[in-house]
């Protein structure tokens, strides 16, 4: 399929160059693309000489594949392989992002990668806990520091955050303490991994099962199942009408097993109602598919190390309550007092023994400074029920965030209250004429000077569709809000018979899209 | 260590130098050193100065016969395949040491060795890889993966000398049907006998029987997912199920592999049971279900991924009279952060599911972005709900009504947008909207960009019995005649004669004549004048009436004919959405068009014929739930067989009238520039800049 592959930098120029069928000269064609490539056009640029780039675009580097000699090809084969080569990288450089400096400094690995990963241009491999195995290179990472760094920035494509995970586990495997060094054995990188993770004999690449070596020995047998639903929602608040509401979860895995472990397990969505449960669900190559029509449990080899079981997308009714219900958004007008309130109210709609983890209300208040002449020299007031109140004076927004929110089905509500005065034209007057009168120099103004502040960051128009949408970030541990369950898991292996440790654990979040429109 | 030294431009003789100077001393600290200096080759070669890196041959094959680290080796090998081209007469010696990494014992070493001699486009090269291809592949206790290599090697020798190659084909027959090989290299074999038959003219009558078919399925749960991917990708076509029973036994097979997590699969998997549907005498709710729940569920993957799902979408949906997907049209409302070329597609869908049931809803939608704040996606939005009235007839005042209260914003680019997209509406539907005539021709002064201006000139001109005013109207494009673009031009010139023609007065004539004359002998573009040469003398005959055989009325219809009328026909030539679904994934399903439009060279695919082939392509009874006691005998004896390859050409071509209709056009980046507002707007600006200038005083 592919002719050769690159990897461009930012400028296009090329970073790598992998010739995959004896192409006569490949940095013409990485040269071409400069000519081909517009912004924003779609992942496939065919050019009428017949010479057709398939790209993705990550942490702004290119990953081109080139395809010449005008034949017909599996686009989606080799997308689908940009992108999981990409994930394979990341994996090795441990930091992340890949950018120009790690394939630069590792251009060597990325060599091999490619060489293992593919053969004439045909996608073979792409597993990760596959063939870390036989390419052990270590990856050039520039410091230290800068890998633990990563560590605490979200990792671009899981939108968990793995810090934040990690403590949560901590509260729930607490007293087992190897299972918390093991943690942060993980998180010194490769080093870690190796030493305490995996104690191999003897791999290979193509057997019967190919995402399981044989020999995996751990001293203790652990698999940790996590179920992270993110929510998306989105309504109209203006005419009450829900756009969209789904649920998108992922069920992710971390297998330290000895030898080869079947692993049964059994969802109550799957007892209930399977067939539209299985319609959304896409699972891990690992799962054997054949089986679950038949039956209503999971069957898996589990790889080794970490890996995404499966992910699944509901639908949910129009009338079932978010997880974070906005139930009030009021402008009101006080002509009296020359003020104006705004206040939010939020309804928790989840378990009454539950308590989010961390709440972020987000309320855009540029429609409000547009409809109103709002006098920020004097500074404006907040009030709320529950954690605190910011004024984001770049964003133009309100920031209320909160931490241990309880939970509750309708009958709980916090509310959030902020006063903005009005700009008085009379009393400005009054002033005006007043310091034009006297001899004293205008008074000295203390505390922020939030109205030059304003002025200053409306300079800057960023333009999107966010003023106008009130967005809630939460994260709610011990909770499913699509209700899903492990209902039953057991790990079974037929030669080691030996005792294992399985652990559960569930968390529901916000989705990037969850919002309210105003 | 910092690698970022490798990385910058060296002359051979200083890493020559500092390879001769690891040599000296043999111990660890120069074997690193080495391999650093390997490197810098490489990242040379890389950055494109291969013929300084080609004086370093000697030195590699040194260091390649010394040395054993995998690394090393590798880098040589790297090395070797780089310089292929060069044609240096070191090849002879590098191919000794090739054979040697062949003939040892590690597995590693050797399939590097064997992609290396395939890699190298040399005759003895090729000879030593033919050898080595039997060898291996006759020898059943090499490991999978150097059979696999070998597969492969089979194909690129067959690039390199097809005729000597050919013999090797039976082995790759033999290594299909034997048992005993490993599932990826059987799986693999496949593969590529299907490739060779789809790319070269050899095997043309390469076919899959029945046990082959259940074999490969069978052993799809051992092979990784590339693997997978592929297997189902080969047996599209090239297996041909005899029976209707056995379809819905691979069906049945097949189907779980919808659930897979990787996207390759996933529509190779939706390919092969779609093109099984083929040969089916019903289909189950249950497996439509499963189908549009496995596409629905691709729609979070990146965005990259995710186009070409959408646009896989869009080809399924074109097809037939009733989809075989239905999916909810939420899911295609369009997010803010979604890329263009998403929003595109999506816009694409949408206008596609359109039906008179969930027009409110997708109103709604579309309104929202007509008035997002994102001009380019306006513009889509508003081009989106104008081919919409075109589509829907019942439904057209709803569209309508949109259409008049966006017009209401009076923001200048949704006011041209609304009226390029008026011309298309009024027709469609003639003497129905007069009431909007009014209040669009207020916005006269508004258009500036040619298409919305022709567009402008052409609602007046046609519908000018409504507007008393027409004539001023068209005196302002009139009077900026020599101005135009000419696209405008044209237009101008077509209106002021079809005036004329429709209501000849003297003020009618005069301004026909006006522009004829400078049309005639102003413009230089070639086209427009001969354009206007043509009207005149038509018209100067029909009037003389010298000659008997062209009368004004004569004249009349041919320059004021009755237009057709848009048809409109959002479904494509049954056969061509055929082949296209035999495409699912591929690069023709991004640009729907039949594959030897997109590739010439390509063989077009169609179904194979069999007795069991849904011959008429009649619509398949959906019945629920799963029964299988439904006779394979079912056969619609009311339903006439439709005249089944009856279009001549092969794509529809259409008119500039009724293209939107069919597509939504992508707006080019170029018209904004290209915008005369634009260029007004700037103008003023210029000259302040120049005025400004900071000169000394005189």
């Amino acid at each position: 399929m592919s002719s050769c592959i690159y990897i461009l930098d930012e400028q296009l120029e090329p970073l790598i160059l992998k010739n995959l069928k004896s192409v006569p000269n490949p940095r013409v064609f990485a040269e071409f693309f400069k000519k081909v490539y517009y912004p924003n056009a779609g992942p496939v640029i065919a050019h009428h000489t017949g010479i057709v780039y398939v790209y993705v675009q990550r942490d702004g580097l290119f990953y081109v594949s080139v395809i010449l000699g005008s034949v017909m090809f599996d686009v989606m084969a080799i997308l689908a392989y940009l992108h999981d080569f990409y994930v394979l990288v990341k994996n090795y450089v441990h930091t992340g992002q890949v950018n120009r400096n790690s394939i630069a400094d590792n251009f060597n690995l990325l060599y091999e990668l490619f060489d293992e990963s593919l053969d004439f241009g045909v996608p073979q491999l792409t597993e990760y806990n596959i063939i870390r195995d036989f390419i052990k290179i270590e990856a050039n990472v520039p410091s230290k520091k800068s890998s633990e760094n990563y560590k605490s920035s979200i990792d671009s494509d899981d939108d968990d955050d793995e810090e934040s995970e990690s403590k949560y586990s901590g509260k729930i495997v607490s007293g087992t303490k190897s299972s918390k060094e093991k943690d942060k054995a993980k998180k010194d990188g490769l080093k870690g991994d190796e030493q305490y993770i995996n104690s191999f004999i003897l791999r290979a690449t193509t057997q019967a099962i190919s995402w399981r070596t044989k020999g995996i020995y751990y001293p203790k047998n652990e698999l940790f199942v996590d179920v992270i639903e993110s929510q998306t929602y989105m309504m109209d608040m203006s005419q009450g009408q829900v756009r969209k509401s789904f649920i998108q979860g992922k069920i992710k895995c971390r297998s330290y097993l000895s030898g080869m472990p079947k692993v049964k397990l059994c969802l109550n969505k799957m007892l209930k109602n399977k067939e539209l449960f299985l319609a959304s669900t896409k699972f891990h190559q690992c799962v054997a598919l054949e089986t679950l029509s038949s039956q209503d449990i999971i069957d898996f080899i589990p790889p080794d190390g970490e890996f995404q079981l499966c992910e699944y997308k509901l639908k949910r009714h129009i009338n079932d309550a978010p997880v974070i219900k906005v139930t009030e958004f009021k402008i009101t007008k006080r002509d009296e007092k020359k003020r104006v309130q705004l206040k939010v109210t939020i309804e928790p709609h989840f378990k009454a023994q539950n308590a989010a983890k961390f709440l972020k209300v987000h309320v855009p208040i540029q429609t409000l400074f547009q409809e109103y002449s709002i006098d920020l020299a004097k500074s404006p007031r907040f009030k709320c029920d529950f954690g605190s109140v910011a004024f984001n004076v770049t964003a133009r927004s309100l920031l209320w965030q909160a931490e241990g929110m309880k939970g509750g089905h309708g009958e709980v509500s916090y509310s959030m209250q902020v006063e903005f005065f009005l700009f008085d034209q009379e009393e400005y007057n009054k002033k005006l004429a007043e310091l034009q009168q006297t001899m004293d120099p205008p008074p000295l103004r203390d505390g922020l000077k939030l109205d030059e502040l304003y002025a200053q960051a409306a300079d800057s128009k960023n333009i999107n569709g966010e003023e106008r949408l009130i967005l809630v970030e939460f994260e709610v541990p011990y909770y499913t809000c699509s209700g899903l369950k492990v209902d039953y898991l057991k790990i079974e292996e037929e030669q080691l018979e030996y005792q294992s440790f399985p652990w559960v654990r569930y968390k529901t979040m916000n989705d990037q899209e969850y919002a309210y429109q105003i | 260590m910092s690698d970022q030294r490798i990385f910058s431009r060296y002359k051979a003789y200083e890493i020559r130098a500092e390879l001769q100077q690891g040599n000296v001393k043999k111990h660890r600290a120069s074997a690193a050193k080495r391999k650093n200096a390997l490197k810098k080759i490489i990242a040379n070669i890389t950055m494109g100065f291969s013929s300084e890196m080609l004086d370093l041959f000697p030195d590699v094959l040194e260091f390649w016969r010394i040395d054993d680290n995998m690394e090393v080796k590798r880098i040589c090998h790297q090395y070797l395949v780089a310089m292929a081209s060069t044609k240096s007469n070191h090849f002879e010696d590098a191919l000794r040491l090739v054979v040697g990494d062949l003939t040892s014992g590690s597995e590693r070493l050797q399939t590097l060795a064997l992609r290396t001699l395939a890699a190298v486009p040399l005759d003895p090269y090729a000879d030593e890889c033919h050898k080595a291809v039997r060898t291996i592949l006759q020898k059943s206790s090499n490991s999978e993966k150097l059979k696999k290599t070998a597969l492969y090697a089979i194909l690129k020798l067959l690039n390199y000398d097809t005729t000597r190659a050919s013999p090797l084909l039976e082995l790759l027959y033999d290594t299909l049907s034997n048992h005993r090989e490993g599932p990826a290299v059987r799986a693999n074999a496949l593969f590529i006998l299907n490739e060779i038959q789809e790319t070269t003219p050899m095997l043309q009558n390469f076919s899959v029987d029945f046990d082959t078919c259940a074999d490969m399925l069978e052993l799809l749960a051992k092979l990784n997912e590339w693997d997978s991917a592929r297997v189902l990708d080969s047996l599209t076509g090239s297996y041909v199920p005899h029976s209707h029973s056995d379809a819905h036994h691979f069906i049945e097979k097949s189907v779980s592999q919808l659930q897979h997590n990787n996207t390759s699969v996933v529509l190779n998997a939706f390919k092969f049971v779609l093109y099984l549907t083929k040969y089916v005498d019903y289909l189950t709710e249950r497996l439509l279900k499963q189908l549009s729940g496995s596409m629905v569920s691709l729609l979070n993957k990146p965005a990259e991924l995710q186009f070409l799902v959408l646009r896989n979408i869009i080809l399924l949906l074109l097809g037939k009279e009733k989809p075989v997907l239905t999916i909810d049209i939420s899911y295609f409302f369009v997010e803010f952060n979604d890329p263009i070329y998403i929003k595109d597609t999506k816009l694409e869908i949408l206008y596609l599911l359109a039906k008179e049931d969930n027009l409110s809803q997708i109103l709604q939608e579309l309104k929202e972005y007509a008035t997002d704040i994102d001009i380019q996606m306006s513009r889509k939005a508003i081009r989106a709900i104008g081919n919409l009235t075109v589509k829907l007839e019942q439904s057209a005042d709803e569209c309508i009504a949109l259409l008049i209260e966006l017009l209401d914003f009076e923001v200048e680019y949704i006011v041209q947008e609304i009226v390029s997209v008026f011309k298309n509406v009024l027709r469609r539907y003639p003497e129905r909207y007069e009431l909007c005539l009014e209040k669009l021709v207020r916005f006269t002064d508004w258009v500036q960009e040619p298409e919305s201006r022709g567009s402008m000139i052409w609602i007046i001109t046609q519908n000018y019995s409504h507007l008393p005013n027409y004539l001023e109207l068209f005196q302002l494009f009139a009077n900026n005649f020599l101005d135009e673009v000419l696209e405008v031009q044209f237009v101008i010139l077509g209106s002021a004669v079809r005036l004329f023609t429709r209501n000849p007065t003297p003020v009618t004539e005069k301004l026909c004549v006006d522009i004829l004359k400078n049309a005639t002998e102003r413009i230089d573009d070639p086209d427009l004048r001969d354009r206007a040469f043509v009207y005149w003398r038509l018209l100067s005959f029909a009037q003389n009436g010298q000659n008997g055989n062209i009368g004004m009325d004569a004249a009349r219809e041919i320059i004021d004919g009755t237009l057709p009328p848009i048809a409109l026909n959002t479904q494509l030539d049954p056969q061509i959405v055929e082949e296209l679904e035999l495409n699912i994934g591929t690069i023709a399903s991004i640009y729907l068009k039949p594959v030897n439009q997109v590739f010439r060279l390509n063989k077009p695919k169609s179904l194979p014929d069999s007795p069991a082939l849904n011959e008429n392509r009649e619509p398949l009874t959906i019945i629920a739930g799963d029964s299988r006691s439904r006779s394979s005998s079912f056969i619609a004896d009311s339903i006439q067989p439709e005249f089944r390859r009856q279009s001549s050409s092969p794509v529809k071509k259409m008119d500039d009238y009724d293209k939107p209709a069919e597509t939504i056009n992508p707006l080019k980046d170029r018209r904004k520039s290209s915008s005369p507002s634009l260029h007004l707007s700037r103008k003023p600006s210029m000259l302040a800049r120049k005025l400004s200038l900071r000169r000394p005083f005189a």
